[in-house]
C-alpha cells in the first residue's frame, strides 16, 4: 500500500465513523431530543419531599417532635427522637435530634452541609473523625456507609454527632464519593442518585468522651441508612 | 503539471472538509447550549465557571485557521493513540453524561490531530485544544468545593478586619460574618474560583498572544499577579457585599451580587490584568537602544 492510499483509508475511517455517530443523532434536530436539553427527573421525588416536611419513622423509637427549619439556605426535617422505652421520662439530654436534608431537584447538590450545621449549633468541635459501617440490604448484598464522628460542644451541652449522605446504595459523609457513585448510576441506568444528608446529633455527659456512644451511634445510623433506602430513596416505591 | 496539481487539491481537502462538516453537525447543537447557558444563565453555577469560552473558542478557532497552512505542510503520520481518543470521544458523545458529552469534544479533536498527523500535529495545535479543553464545562468546580474552605476562612477574616476598621461591630466565625443580627456566608461559590479561571484563562491568552510565555519569568509574574489581584478584588467584594447585606442596602447587595455591578467588577479586574501584562512585557532598559550612541 502506498502512502496516498494509507492517507485516504485514514480519512475514510474516520469520515465512517463520525457519520455513522452523525446518523444517531441526527433525528434530534427535529426532534429536539438531545441529552442536554433534558435535565433527568429523580422519581423518588414525592418520597423526598415528604420526608422533608414529615421526617423520618423509625423502629423501636418515638418522635417527640418534628418540624421543618431552615439551615444555610436550605430545608431541613428536624426530629427529636428517644428509644420507645424511654420516652415517659424524655429530657433534653436523652433526646437525639435527627436532621435530615434530602435532595429535592435534581440540580440541589450536597456541598457544605456540616459546615451549614455547625454555623447554626455555634458549637465548637473537636474529636473529628472518620468511621466506616455496613449496612445488609434485603438483597443480602452489604452496603458501605462512611461516616463523620465527633464531638459539638456548648457551654450548656455536649454531643456526640454523626454525619453522613445516605443514598441508595451506600453513603458518605464527603459530597465527592456521592458524586462518582451518582455518575456511575447515570452512565448505568440514566438516573440520578438522589441523597440524603443525615445528621445525628446525641446529648453526651459535658464535655464526655464520644467513644462511649460510638456502638449505640453506629446501630442508629445502620437503622436509619437501612430505613431511608427502603422509603424515600427506594426508586419503584 | 501545475493544472493537474491544482485539480488534485480539491478531492484532497474534500475529506478535511467533510470531517468538518460532520463535527459541525455533532457539535453546532451543543455549543449553542454551552452559549445559551453562558449567556443566559440558564444551566448551573458549575456550567458559568467555564463562560471565558465565549472568548476563548473563538480565539482557539482563528488560531486554528492561521495555522491551515503549517498543518497542510506538516506529513501525513499516525499516532495510534489518536484512534484510541477518536473511539473515547465518539462513546461519550453518545453517552447520558453531560460532563462525558462536553468533555468529548477536546478528546475528539486531540485524537484527530494524532490520527492524521501524528505527535507533530498535535503539538501544532496544542494551545488553541488546550483553550477548548479549558472551556469545555465539566464538574471541576463542584469537586474543587471541599478544598476552598481555608480560602473561605482567609476571606471571611480579612473582610471581618476591614469593616472593623471602618467601626462596623463584625464578628467572624469560620465562613460567617455576624453584623448588626445579620449572618454574612462566604459560600465556596464565594470564593472568587471563577474570577480566578476567568483571569488565568485570560492571562494564557495573553501570555500567547505577546510571546511573553517564552520567558519563564514573565510567566510566573503574570500568574502571582493574577493570584494577588484575585484575592484582593474578591476580599474586597466580600467586604462590601458584607456592608451592604449588614445596612440593609439591598439593592447594592443585588446589583454587587446578582446585576451590572458584578459584571463591572470583572471587567475593571481583567483590565487590570491587561495593563499587568503591558507593564510586565515593557521593552527593558538593557534591549532599548542607546540614543547616545551615534
Amino acid at each position: 500500500m502506498n502512502s496516498f492510499s494509507i492517507t485516504v483509508m485514514k480519512r475514510g475511517i474516520v469520515l465512517f465513523a463520525l457519520a455513522i455517530v452523525a446518523a444517531i443523532v441526527l433525528p434530534n434536530y427535529w426532534t429536539q431530543g438531545w441529552t442536554w436539553n433534558h435535565l433527568p427527573q429523580l422519581v423518588q421525588v414525592k418520597q423526598l419531599k415528604q420526608l422533608q416536611q414529615q421526617g423520618l419513622a423509625l423502629e423501636g423509637w418515638q418522635t417527640l417532635n418534628q418540624r421543618s427549619i431552615e439551615i444555610g439556605g436550605h430545608s431541613w426535617s428536624a426530629q427529636a427522637i428517644v428509644p420507645e422505652a424511654e420516652a415517659a421520662t424524655a429530657t433534653p439530654q436523652t433526646t437525639t435530634l435527627l436532621l435530615l436534608r434530602p435532595q429535592t431537584w435534581v440540580r440541589d447538590l450536597p456541598q457544605v452541609d456540616w459546615m451549614d450545621i455547625n454555623g447554626i449549633q455555634q458549637w465548637q468541635t473537636d474529636s473529628v473523625q472518620s468511621i466506616q459501617f455496613t449496612v445488609a440490604c434485603p438483597n443480602g448484598q452489604s452496603l458501605p456507609v462512611k461516616a463523620r464522628f465527633l464531638r459539638g460542644w456548648t457551654e450548656e451541652r455536649t454531643y456526640a454527632v454523626m454525619q453522613w449522605y445516605a443514598w441508595s446504595t451506600g453513603g458518605s459523609n464527603s459530597p465527592t464519593d456521592w458524586f462518582w457513585a451518582d455518575q456511575r448510576t447515570r452512565w448505568n441506568k440514566e438516573q440520578p442518585l438522589p441523597w440524603i444528608a443525615v445528621s445525628v446529633i446525641q446529648p453526651i455527659a459535658p464535655l464526655g468522651n464520644i467513644e462511649t456512644v460510638r456502638l449505640s451511634l453506629e446501630t442508629l445510623a445502620q437503622q436509619i441508612q437501612t430505613t431511608l433506602a427502603e422509603t424515600a430513596l427506594q426508586p419503584a416505591l | 503539471m501545475h493544472v493537474r496539481q491544482k485539480l488534485n487539491a480539491l478531492p484532497r481537502q474534500l475529506p478535511e472538509l467533510a470531517i468538518g462538516s460532520l463535527l459541525l453537525l455533532l457539535y453546532a447543537p451543543l455549543l449553542l447550549h454551552w452559549i445559551d447557558g453562558w449567556i443566559n444563565k440558564s444551566i448551573s453555577t458549575e456550567h458559568e465557571y467555564f463562560s471565558h469560552g465565549l472568548i476563548g473558542l473563538p480565539f482557539a478557532a482563528c488560531l486554528v485557521w492561521s495555522k491551515r497552512h503549517r498543518w497542510q505542510a506538516l506529513p501525513d503520520r499516525t499516532h495510534l493513540g489518536g484512534m484510541g481518543l477518536l473511539t473515547l470521544g465518539l462513546v461519550w458523545y453518545l453517552s447520558p453524561l453531560a460532563d462525558a458529552i462536553n468533555l468529548s469534544l477536546p478528546i475528539l479533536l486531540a485524537g484527530l490531530c494524532l490520527w492524521l498527523k501524528g505527535i507533530p500535529g498535535l503539538r501544532l495545535q496544542a494551545f488553541p485544544l488546550l483553550l477548548v479543553l479549558l472551556a469545555t464545562p465539566n464538574s471541576v468546580p463542584y469537586l474543587l468545593i471541599p478544598y476552598t474552605l481555608p480560602l473561605q476562612r482567609l476571606i471571611a477574616g480579612v473582610a471581618g478586619f476591614l469593616l472593623v476598621q471602618v467601626g462596623m461591630p463584625v464578628r467572624v466565625d469560620e465562613i460567617y460574618l455576624f453584623v448588626n443580627d445579620r449572618v454574612v456566608e462566604i459560600a465556596p461559590y464565594c470564593a472568587g474560583l471563577k474570577m480566578l479561571f476567568t483571569s488565568l484563562y485570560v492571562g494564557l491568552i495573553l501570555l500567547y498572544w505577546t510571546g511573553a510565555w517564552t520567558s519563564r519569568s514573565k510567566v510566573l509574574r503574570l500568574l502571582t499577579g493574577i493570584l494577588l489581584l484575585n484575592l484582593i478584588a474578591n476580599i474586597i467584594r466580600n467586604a462590601l457585599l458584607t456592608y451592604f447585606h449588614a445596612t440593609a442596602q439591598e439593592a447594592g447587595f443585588y446589583w454587587l451580587h446578582d446585576g451590572w455591578g458584578g459584571d463591572l467588577f470583572s471587567t475593571v479586574l481583567l483590565g487590570l490584568i491587561v495593563l499587568l501584562m503591558r507593564w510586565l512585557d515593557r521593552p527593558s532598559d538593557e534591549t532599548a537602544p542607546h540614543p547616545t550612541d551615534s
